[in-house]
C-alpha cells in the first residue's frame, strides 16, 4: 500500500535527490479545474457559459447569470437546453444565507390519460402526445423576478443574438442530429430545423441560425411570461397540439406556475447536503443513499476500491427501493419526507447489507415490474457570482430533443415527460416505479424526476459545492460519488468529478464506467455482483469553493463543456 | 434509450473498423470518460492553448506542418517561458507525407568549445550543483533558432517573417497571466530575480510577481523576435543577439564565444525504427536514450497479451514495471551524444535480446533492482521539456521537444534580449568515472566534451499504420517521458483507448533506479495491494508527464492536450 506522510516525503528526497531537487512544477492532480477569484459560470456548453460569463461582467448576479445561461442553452444545446421542457432551480443568497428553491418541472395536461400513452410494448416515447405543459419559461422567469438584477432585457439579449446570428455546428451537435434522426425528422418542422437535403443533419462548422427561435426569445424579452403562456407563443402551442394529436390546450398554459419549495437537507459527516424536494425525486435518493453511507469508512477502505464499491452499490439500491413508493408531487401525494430522511432508518437499512455479499434484490424490495426508462440527457450548470450567491440548475425535455416536436414558428422543441407517470398504476399488482400510487398519472401533476442540482456546505457553515447532473435515473448515484470522493477519499476537484463511476437501481446489473482495475472487478464478481459495462454516466458541471478560490469543473464524459471565471 | 444509443455506437465503430475507417465520420466514443479535440483539416496540440491556436492559423492560412511547428515553438517561447525558448535546444521529428520519408532534426545544445571534463568540480572534486545548474556557465550553446530554421528552410512553405509574427505580437502586446503562470513565477522568485534582467522581464518593479489575469508584456524579447524576422537565423548566431549574448558570457563567467555561435550546427539524423504487433514506431536516437528504450521496451512487451491482461490490472502493472526496469538498467549503461561515443544500438534494438529479457522476468515475483546490472542512473535528465505535436491536411507530421533544461534554464536573461539560457552543462555526467553510490562505474559516455552533445531522454515520436502517421506524441518528465510516451502508445494499441483517454489514464514509473514503482493517483487500491504481495516498493506520485498527442484515423484528426499541466490545448483547424 501507498506508505503516506511525511515519510513519504522523506523518503523521495532522500532516494531521488538527484531527480526532484530540481523540480518543476509537477501538480498533485491529473485535472485541473478552472480557478478564478471573483465569479464562475460551468454548464454543458461553451457558447452558454460565455454568456453566462458575460451577464456577469455586466454586473449581473448568479441569478441573472442563470437564466441567461437558461436560455441561451436552449439555442445552443438543443438536446436538452429548452424553452418547452422543464427543470429544477436551487438559489442561494449570500446576504440571508438561505437556500431557495423553485420547481418549475413540466405538468400534465388535463386530457391526459394513462391508457393513451400505453402501448404493447411500453409508453409511447415520441409527438405531440407525449408533451406536458412546459414549465421552464415560468421557472427562469419566476427567478429573475425574485432574485435578478439586470432587466430581462439584458439578460435575454445575448441568447436572441445567438439564436439570430447564429453558431458554429459542432462535431457533437452534428453527431447527436445524426443519432436522434429518427425521431426529429417524424416531425416536419424538426426536419426542416435540423436537417438539410431533406435527411442531413447541420453540417459540422456550418453557421446555425434560428430566426423563429429569436422571435419566440424577443417576445419573451419585451412580454415576459404572458407571451409564453396566454400570449402568441401559447396559441402556436395549442394550435400544433390541435393539429396533431397533442393534449396541451389554454387552460393548461394559463394555469401552470413555477412553484418555491422548501429545499431537503441532511448533514454527512457534518457537512450538510441541500437538494431538490419532490416533485424531484433525486434529492431524496441522494439524500437517503448519503445517509446510508454514513455508517461505513469509506475512507478506509479506499476510493474506487472493490469494498467501498460494494457498499456504495449496496446503499444506492436500498434509496432506490423506496423512490418506487415513496416520490411524487407533493401538491398530489403526501411524500414522507421526513421519514425517509429519518437516520434511525439509514442505520437499519445501513445494518441489513452484508459486507462481503450482495443482497439479492428481491429481499430488499418486492418488487419485480420494469423500471421506468427515464429522462437521460437532461443538462445541468451552476454558477458563482462575486457576492457569493450560487445557482445550481438542472433542466430537461425528457429524452435528448424531447418528444421530437418543434412547435411551428416557435423555432423550440417540446418535451417528451408524459411517459414518466406511473402508466402502470392500478394495472399491475407488481410493485415498482411504474405503478407507483405516487406518481400516478393526475391533471395538473408534475411527474417525478431525478433531476438533483445539489448544495454542499462545509462544516463551517459556507458553501463548498454546487453541482449536478444530466444521466436520468442514475443522477443521484452520479451526485453521491462526487460528493463522496471530495469528503470521504479526498479527491482534487478535477479527479472527484472525472474518476470512473458505477450505478445500481433496485434492478439490473452493477454498471460500470471503464477505468476500473480488473482486479476490482474480480473481488466485486466474488461478492456476487453480475457487472455490466456502462457508457459514460453523466456530465457533472460543478463549483468547488475552497480558501477563497472557485473552482469550475466541467466534466469531460460529453464534449462541448466549459467552466469559465474571473 | 440507453440501450439504442449503445448499439448505434457499436454499429458506428463496428462498421468503422471493417471498413478500416474509410467511412468518414469522426468518431465519438460516448463509451469513454475523455473526449479529444477532432479536426478535418489539421490540428496543433502544445502545453500552451494560445500557441496551438497560433500554429492552428498558420495551417488554415495554407501553412504545412512544419510552417505550423516552427510558429508554435516561436510563440511557446514567449508564453511558456520555463520550457519554450530560444535558448535551449531540443528534437523535431518531421514526416514528410508526399517523400514518404521521416528524419530527425537535432537541435540539442552543444558544449562550448572551452568545456572541460572536470569544469563543475570544486577543489575537492565535488560536484558545484549551483555552479552547474544557475550560472553562465551552465548554458550550452543554444541549438533551438537554428533548428526552427533549418527546419523552415528546408521543410517550410512561409517565410520566416510569417512564422514570427505571432510570437511578435504575442511578446509586444502581451498576454494573460494564468494562476499556473502567476504560481511558478512565485515559487521560482528566488531564483529568477537574481538576475536583474530576468528579474526585469519577468517581474513587475521590486520583483512583485504578476496576478493571475493581468497582462505580461516582454519588450525586449519582442525586439529579439523581430531581429529574428528581419535577419533570419545569422541575427542570433552573428548578429545583434550574438554579440549580446558574447558579452554576457564574458562579463559573467560563461564560455560561449564567438566561435561557438558560429560554429553551431543542427545534426540531421535517421530516427530509430521499431515495429510494435504491425505498428511501426519511429523515435529518436542518440543523443536522446528516449527512443532506443521505448523500442526495447515495446518489444519485450510484444510477446505478452496486454490487452487480455487489462489497463490498470496488477498483472499488466507488474509487467509494465519489470520491463520498465530491465530498459532503465540498460539505459544507464549506454549511451551519449552518437558523434562521440559507440551506442550498441543495434543490440538494443532487437528482438531477440528482447526476448532474452523477458525470460528473466517472474510472473509472480519483483525482480530487485539491485539483481539487475546496470549503470550509473544519475544526471540524465532535461526536468522541464515541453513537446507539441502538429499535423497538416495533406498528412505531414511534427513531433517537436524542446527545453531550456531546469524550469527557465539557468534562469539568466541575456540582457537586451529577453532570452532565457538554458542550463543544459549540467545534463552531462557529474563526475565520470567515479564510482556512484552502487559502486558501478558508469556515465563515460555522456561525460563532458567540447562540442559535445549531453544526454537527453526527449522522445518525440510517431507510430505509423502502413505509411501513414497513426500517432504523434511525446512528453516532458525527463526519465519519465519514455514511460509517459510508451503508456499512451499501448493505451492505444494494446487497450483500445481513444486519444484523450490514453493520454489522461492514471501512469506509472519506475527505472531501476530507485527501486521504486511510482504510480499517479487513480489506480485502484485492491491492484496496488496484490502489486505490494508481488514485492514491489508502491510510492503514491504527483502527476507524471504531460503527453501531447494527435491520432489521425480515418481522415481525422484527434487531438489530446494533457489534462496534467493547466492550459494545454489542442486546437484543430477549422475552416
Amino acid at each position: 500500500m501507498y506508505k503516506k506522510g511525511l515519510f513519504t516525503l522523506f523518503l523521495i528526497i532522500l532516494l531521488n535527490n538527484n531527480l526532484f531537487t530540481q523540480t518543476t512544477l509537477d501538480y498533485d492532480h491529473r485535472v485541473h479545474p478552472e480557478k478564478a477569484k471573483n465569479y464562475m459560470v460551468v454548464s454543458q456548453n461553451s457558447l452558454a457559459t460565455d454568456v453566462g460569463y458575460e451577464i456577469l461582467q455586466q454586473g449581473g448576479n448568479a441569478i441573472d447569470a442563470a437564466v441567461a445561461v437558461g436560455f441561451s442553452l436552449a439555442v445552443t444545446l438543443p438536446r436538452a437546453g429548452n424553452l418547452g421542457g422543464g427543470g429544477f432551480m436551487l438559489i442561494y443568497k449570500a446576504d440571508s444565507n438561505k437556500v431557495h428553491s423553485i420547481d418549475y418541472r413540466s405538468a400534465a395536461p388535463n386530457l391526459a390519460k394513462s391508457e393513451m400513452y400505453l402501448t404493447n410494448s411500453g409508453v409511447k416515447r415520441f409527438g405531440n402526445i407525449v408533451n406536458a405543459v412546459p414549465g421552464t419559461v415560468a421557472g427562469l422567469i419566476k427567478a429573475h423576478k425574485e432574485h435578478g438584477k439586470l432587466p430581462l432585457k439584458k439578460v435575454l439579449k445575448p441568447s436572441i443574438d445567438l439564436a439570430k446570428k447564429g453558431f458554429k455546428v459542432s462535431y457533437d451537435l452534428n453527431y447527436a442530429l445524426k443519432w436522434a434522426k429518427d425521431h426529429l425528422q417524424a416531425n416536419k418542422v424538426s426536419k426542416k430545423k435540423f436537417y438539410i437535403n431533406s435527411n442531413k443533419p447541420l453540417p459540422v462548422d456550418s453557421l446555425f441560425r434560428q430566426p423563429n427561435l429569436a422571435k419566440t426569445l424577443s417576445l419573451i424579452s419585451r412580454k415576459g411570461k404572458k407571451a409564453f403562456y396566454s400570449g402568441e407563443i401559447a396559441e402556436w402551442i395549442v394550435k400544433d397540439a390541435k393539429l396533431n394529436g397533442g393534449l396541451i390546450r389554454k387552460d393548461d398554459l394559463a394555469s401552470y406556475k413555477a412553484k418555491s419549495r422548501t429545499p431537503i437537507e441532511t448533514s454527512y459527516r457534518g457537512y450538510r447536503v441541500v437538494s431538490m424536494p419532490p416533485a424531484a425525486s433525486g434529492g431524496l435518493v441522494l439524500l437517503q443513499t448519503l445517509n446510508i453511507l454514513e455508517n461505513f469508512n469509506l475512507s478506509g477502505l479506499g476510493h474506487n476500491s472493490a469494498s467501498s464499491l460494494h457498499i456504495l452499490s449496496e446503499s444506492m439500491i436500498r434509496a432506490y427501493a423506496d423512490r418506487t413508493r415513496f416520490h411524487g408531487d407533493p401538491d398530489f401525494y403526501q411524500v414522507p419526507i421526513k421519514s425517509l430522511l429519518d437516520k434511525n432508518y439509514a442505520k437499519k437499512r445501513a445494518n441489513s447489507i452484508n459486507l462481503s455479499q450482495k443482497t439479492p434484490p428481491d429481499e430488499i424490495s418486492p418488487g419485480k415490474g420494469i423500471q421506468l426508462d427515464e429522462s437521460k440527457d437532461t443538462t445541468h450548470f451552476s454558477i458563482v457570482d462575486s457576492e457569493g450567491n450560487a445557482v445550481a440548475n438542472t433542466y430537461t425535455l425528457g429524452s435528448s430533443f424531447g418528444s421530437g416536436v418543434t412547435v411551428p414558428k416557435g423555432g423550440f422543441l417540446l418535451n417528451n415527460q408524459m411517459r414518466n407517470f406511473s402508466h402502470l398504476y392500478s394495472k399491475s399488482e407488481e410493485v415498482s416505479l411504474s405503478t407507483s400510487e405516487a406518481n400516478k398519472l393526475e391533471s395538473g401533476k408534475r411527474m417525478i424526476s431525478t433531476q438533483t442540482p445539489t448544495l454542499v456546505f462545509n462544516p463551517e457553515g459556507n458553501l463548498q459545492m454546487i453541482l449536478g447532473s444530466p444521466g436520468g435515473g442514475r443522477i443521484p448515484n452520479i451526485i453521491t460519488q462526487v460528493i463522496s470522493n471530495i469528503i470521504d477519499h479526498k479527491l482534487g476537484f478535477g479527479e472527484a468529478v472525472i474518476s470512473p463511476r458505477i450505478n445500481q437501481r433496485v434492478k439490473g446489473n452493477l454498471e460500470m464506467e471503464t477505468g476500473f482495475s480488473p482486479d476490482t472487478l474480480s473481488i466485486l464478481r466474488t461478492k456476487g455482483h453480475v457487472l455490466k459495462s456502462s457508457t459514460t454516466m453523466g456530465s457533472v458541471q460543478a463549483i468547488f469553493i475552497k480558501e477563497g478560490y472557485l473552482y469550475g469543473v466541467s466534466d469531460t464524459r460529453r464534449p462541448g463543456a466549459k467552466a469559465k471565471g474571473e | 434509450m440507453i440501450k439504442k444509443n449503445v448499439s448505434l455506437l457499436v454499429a458506428l465503430f463496428i462498421s468503422l473498423n471493417a471498413l478500416g475507417q474509410k467511412e468518414s465520420v469522426p468518431l465519438i466514443d460516448y463509451n469513454s470518460i475523455y473526449h479529444p479535440e477532432i479536426g478535418k483539416e489539421g490540428m496543433v496540440v502544445s502545453q500552451r492553448r494560445v500557441a496551438s491556436q497560433v500554429g492552428s492559423d498558420i495551417l488554415r492560412r495554407g501553412g504545412n506542418a512544419v510552417d505550423a511547428a516552427v510558429a508554435t515553438a516561436l510563440a511557446l517561447s514567449v508564453v511558456l517561458p520555463r520550457a519554450g525558448n530560444l535558448g535551449g535546444g531540443g528534437f523535431m521529428v518531421i514526416h514528410l507525407a508526399n517523400k514518404e520519408k521521416t528524419l530527425v532534426i537535432d537541435y540539442r545544445e552543444r558544449a562550448p568549445g572551452k568545456s572541460t571534463r572536470d569544469m563543475f568540480l570544486d577543489a575537492l572534486g565535488n560536484y558545484d550543483e549551483n555552479k552547474a545548474r544557475n550560472s553562465l556557465l551552465s548554458a550550452g550553446v543554444p541549438g533551438t533558432v537554428a533548428g526552427l530554421a533549418y527546419a523552415l528552410e528546408n521543410y517550410g512553405s512561409l517565410s520566416w517573417a510569417e512564422v514570427i509574427d505571432p510570437a511578435i505580437k504575442l511578446a509586444e502586446e502581451g498576454f494573460e497571466v494564468s494562476h499556473d503562470f502567476a504560481n511558478i513565477l512565485e515559487i521560482y522568485k528566488g531564483k529568477l530575480t537574481n538576475n536583474s534582467a530576468t528579474a526585469k522581464a519577468y517581474y513587475k518593479e521590486e520583483a512583485t510577481p504578476y496576478l493571475p489575469g493581468e497582462i505580461i508584456k516582454l519588450p525586449d524579447l519582442a525586439l529579439s523576435l523581430k531581429e529574428l524576422r528581419e535577419d533570419g537565423p545569422r541575427a542570433f548566431y552573428t548578429g545583434e543577439i550574438a554579440n549580446k549574448i558574447i558579452a554576457a558570457m564574458e562579463n559573467g563567467g560563461g564560455l560561449i564565444t564567438q566561435d561557438d555561435l558560429e560554429n553551431y550546427s543542427v545534426a540531421v539524423r535517421k530516427p530509430v525504427e521499431g515495429t510494435y504487433r504491425g505498428y511501426k514506431i519511429i523515435s529518436m536516437p542518440p543523443s536522446s536514450s528516449g527512443g532506443i528504450h521505448l523500442i526495447q521496451m515495446l518489444n519485450m512487451l510484444e510477446e505478452f497479451p496486454l490487452e487480455k491482461m487489462g489497463f490498470g490490472s496488477s498483472e499488466s502493472i507488474h509487467l509494465l514495471a519489470e520491463v520498465m526496469k530491465r530498459a532503465f538498467a540498460d539505459r544507464s549503461k549506454f549511451l551519449g551524444d552518437s558523434d562521440f561515443v559507440y551506442v550498441p544500438e543495434e543490440g538494443l534494438l532487437s528482438k531477440s535480446y528482447a526476448k532474452e529479457l523477458n525470460k528473466t522476468i517472474k510472473s509472480f515475483r519483483a525482480t530487485p533492482s539491485k539483481q539487475i546490472k546496470g549503470g550509473d542512473p544519475f544526471r540524465y535528465e532535461s526536468p522541464d521539456t515541453t513537446h507539441f505535436s502538429v499535423m497538416d491536411e495533406a498528412g505531414n507530421a511534427v513531433s517537436n521537444t524542446y527545453t531550456l533544461n531546469s524550469s527557465f534554464g539557468s534562469g539568466i536573461v541575456i540582457p537586451g534580449t529577453g532570452i532565457l539560457m538554458n542550463n543544459e552543462m549540467d545534463d552531462f555526467s557529474s563526475k565520470p568515472g567515479v564510482p556512484n553510490q552502487f559502486g558501478l562505474v558508469g556515465a563515460e559516455a555522456n561525460a563532458i566534451e567540447a562540442n559535445k552533445r549531453p544526454l537527453s531522454s526527449m522522445t518525440p515520436t510517431m507510430v505509423f499504420k502502413g505509411e501513414e502517421p497513426l500517432l504523434i506524441l511525446g512528453s516532458p518528465g525527463g526519465p519519465r517521458i519514455i514511460t509517459a510516451v510508451l503508456q499512451v502508445i499501448i493505451n492505444v494499441i494494446d487497450h483500445k483507448m481513444n486519444i484523450a483517454e490514453a493520454v489522461s489514464s492514471p501512469r506509472l514509473h519506475h527505472q531501476w533506479s530507485p527501486d521504486i514503482l511510482f504510480s499517479e493517483k487513480g489506480f485502484s487500491v485492491d491492484t496496488l495491494k496484490i502489486l505490494e504481495k508481488k514485492g514491489h516498493n508502491l510510492l503514491q506520485t504527483r502527476a507524471m508527464g504531460s503527453v501531447q498527442a494527435i491520432l489521425y484515423e480515418g481522415e481525422y484528426f484527434y487531438g489530446a492536450a494533457d489534462s496534467r499541466r493547466p492550459n494545454s490545448g489542442a486546437v484543430a483547424v477549422s475552416p
